[in-house]
């Protein structure tokens, strides 16, 4: 629209001709540097001959690389992959929503103070807690489970915050006459605070899931045998730079890629493109 | 996001002293917390301060005594003695001007690319959704996933992707990862590909709030595209600006994948950043107190960037953005 804007103003020609050529450059750009890297990576997943060279078409179509992967047990991560990611959803959500509710329906003094602990959580830098989180979570004798790979993610202090934040333009009125009515605060949260926050809680979900997904360094240091590995973890473990098993490397950066972009493209086709930045509103 | 705070408070104070506060700590004057308010949020409390304040305390309490491998006991208090060695430690010093060099070259370039990406993909040509998912991508990868293919890409020798480009057109093939000048810029290189597409996410929805007609308004006075975009668009992107530039810098202090995979802190150190640094230290070398020190130190200043940060853009968003909506 801002593009139609100035045409109507400018010189029609030459305003049109520099405009294609912006747009040719531009279009060249992200051809160069985003899609034939893509493209080249995305192609030796499927190649049996697959190197470090960019390549536009794989030299021995197959699956082999997957199959490979899959029995060295690459199943097995990816799959505790998920289970971290959903349950540090699941619980995640319920956790943020039921806390942000409690600092909207009962906002005093005291806990918007409370609420302060939130902001300042979500500003520490979790990789550099994680050290020392180790060492609570050796305490509590608690490396080495799932526990200890969800239970971090779950607290989620942005999540906290993006949630109240909806929570709070939800209109005081409709609250009032529920609560005339004796509603429950239970009831309260269930029938009014859940549904009408519904939109930011998608948000929350993804910025939970997301930050569970690229987890590396808490994976890393809190879970030490071969069952408890995360698939990102293993794929870094299996790839270190001198191997020379390119096509199953490729393959397994292709699946845990695919994971989050079906999930976020399912949702989105449900729910419109707009929570995507949830965690900005 | 983050400035979202003042304002939505301001008016929430504003409407419940006009009728009452929702809850039942209405009625009441003292100064308590409603019980139920501890039902529905101690889940939460508990987890951020067992997550991320006792930790934090941890630290604190630690880099307070003698630094020196566990196993030996490092049980004496020495007080600030760790940070007063730190800031003579020549090793620390060069590592902690290296991670600030890293952010303050990456972060411009990223903030300046995804606001131009922004600005491309919302032009109307054939094509452009492709090219807006294409950008996207990226972000999709698992930061791991994104070291691993650039790995290959910026491998040493000419069967690395970049280089057996540079062969084919007949120039030199470089060490990249291997060579100790090359190797932080290939970190900033990878980081600015992973990232770059998901900020513009946050500039395109920003944009897409700019209503149409102050652009027309603007060319029927004759400002020029590039006018209208410093004139209008940037001074009204101030929020997501600074959204993405606050957590784009907490991001940039703790990336850890990359140097941990590709380098190592190599060649010769010219990769180690402070969180690379804490990890090894409290690992490899098993030296909490020393690590705790150095990691208080980052802390410091991550927590001093964003409050800098804050005080030049947050002003500013104020009085503009106030107009806007």
């Amino acid at each position: 629209m801002t593009a139609r804007a100035h045409e109507r103003t400018r010189a029609p020609r030459t305003g049109r001709v520099r405009r294609r050529v912006g747009i040719a450059l531009g279009v060249s750009f992200v051809a160069i540097v985003f899609a034939v890297p893509l493209w080249s990576f995305f192609v030796s997943a499927f190649d049996a001959a697959a190197s470090s060279r960019l390549r536009l078409w794989p030299e021995e179509l197959s699956l082999s690389n997957f199959a490979r992967s899959f029995s060295e047990g690459f199943l097995h991560n990816l799959g505790l992959s998920v289970l971290v990611a959903v349950l540090s959803v699941a619980i995640g959500l319920a956790v943020a929503s039921t806390a942000a509710f409690a600092f909207v329906y009962y906002r005093s003094r005291l806990t918007t103070a409370l609420f302060a602990l939130v902001v300042v959580s979500f500003l520490l830098p979790f990789e550099a807690l994680s050290v020392p989180l180790v060492l609570v979570f050796s305490q509590l004798e608690l490396t080495d489970t799932v526990a200890a790979l969800v239970v971090p993610g779950i607290a989620n202090g942005l999540a906290i915050f993006a949630v109240t934040v909806a929570y709070r333009a939800i209109p005081k009125e409709v609250v009032e006459a529920a609560r005339m009515d004796g509603a429950s605060p239970w009831r309260i949260y269930r029938s009014i605070y859940l549904p009408l926050g519904a939109p930011s809680l998608v948000g929350a979900g993804i910025l939970i899931f997301a930050s569970q997904w690229n987890a590396y360094l808490w994976p890393l240091m809190v879970a030490s045998s071969d069952e408890m590995k995360t698939a990102a973890v293993v794929l870094a473990e299996n790839s270190g730079l001198r191997t020379t098993d390119y096509g199953g490397m490729y393959a397994e950066v292709l699946m845990l890629s695919l994971i989050p972009a079906v999930t976020l493209f399912l949702a989105q086709r449900r729910l419109g493109s707009t929570f995507l930045t949830s965690g900005q509103k | 996001m983050i400035t979202d705070t003042p304002r939505t408070q301001r008016r929430d104070d504003r409407a419940s002293s006009a009728t009452t506060t929702l809850g039942d700590v209405a009625g009441s004057r003292h100064p308590r917390i409603h019980w139920g308010f501890w039902a529905f949020a101690l889940p939460a409390l508990i987890l951020l301060i067992l997550t991320r304040l006792i930790p934090e305390a941890v630290s604190l309490v630690s880099s307070l005594f003698e630094s020196r491998p566990a196993i030996l006991g490092g049980d004496q208090f020495a007080g600030i003695d760790n940070y007063l060695a730190l800031f003579s430690d020549a090793s620390f010093l060069r590592i902690f001007g290296q991670t600030i060099m890293l952010v303050l070259v990456v972060t411009p370039l990223m903030i300046a690319s995804s606001l131009a990406l922004a600005y491309f993909v919302r032009l109307s040509f054939p094509g452009r959704g492709l090219v807006r998912t294409i950008v996207l991508l990226p972000s999709f990868i698992p930061l791991v996933g994104v070291c691993v293919l650039f790995g290959t890409l910026f491998a040493p020798t000419t069967a690395g992707g970049i280089n057996a480009v540079l062969v084919a057109l007949g120039l030199d093939a470089q060490g990249f990862l291997s060579d100790s000048s090359q190797a932080m810029s290939v970190i900033g290189l990878l980081l600015l590909w992973s990232g770059v597409g998901y900020w513009m996410i946050f500039f395109v929805s920003g944009m897409d709030d700019i209503p149409v007609d102050v652009y027309e308004a603007a060319a029927l006075d004759g400002a020029g595209p590039w006018r209208q975009y410093f004139s209008i668009t940037l001074p009204l992107l101030t929020r997501p600006i600074l959204f993405v530039l606050v957590a784009n810098t907490v991001w940039l202090f703790e990336v850890y994948a990359p140097i941990r995979y590709l380098t190592q802190g190599g060649p010769e150190g010219a990769t180690e950043t402070l969180i690379y640094d804490i990890v090894r230290t409290a690992t490899e070398r098993n030296d909490q107190p020393w690590a705790m020190t150095k990691m208080v130190v980052l802390l410091v200043v991550l927590i001093a960037g964003v409050v800098l940060q804050f005080r030049f853009l947050g002003d500013r968003d104020r009085t503009s953005t106030g107009g806007a909506k």
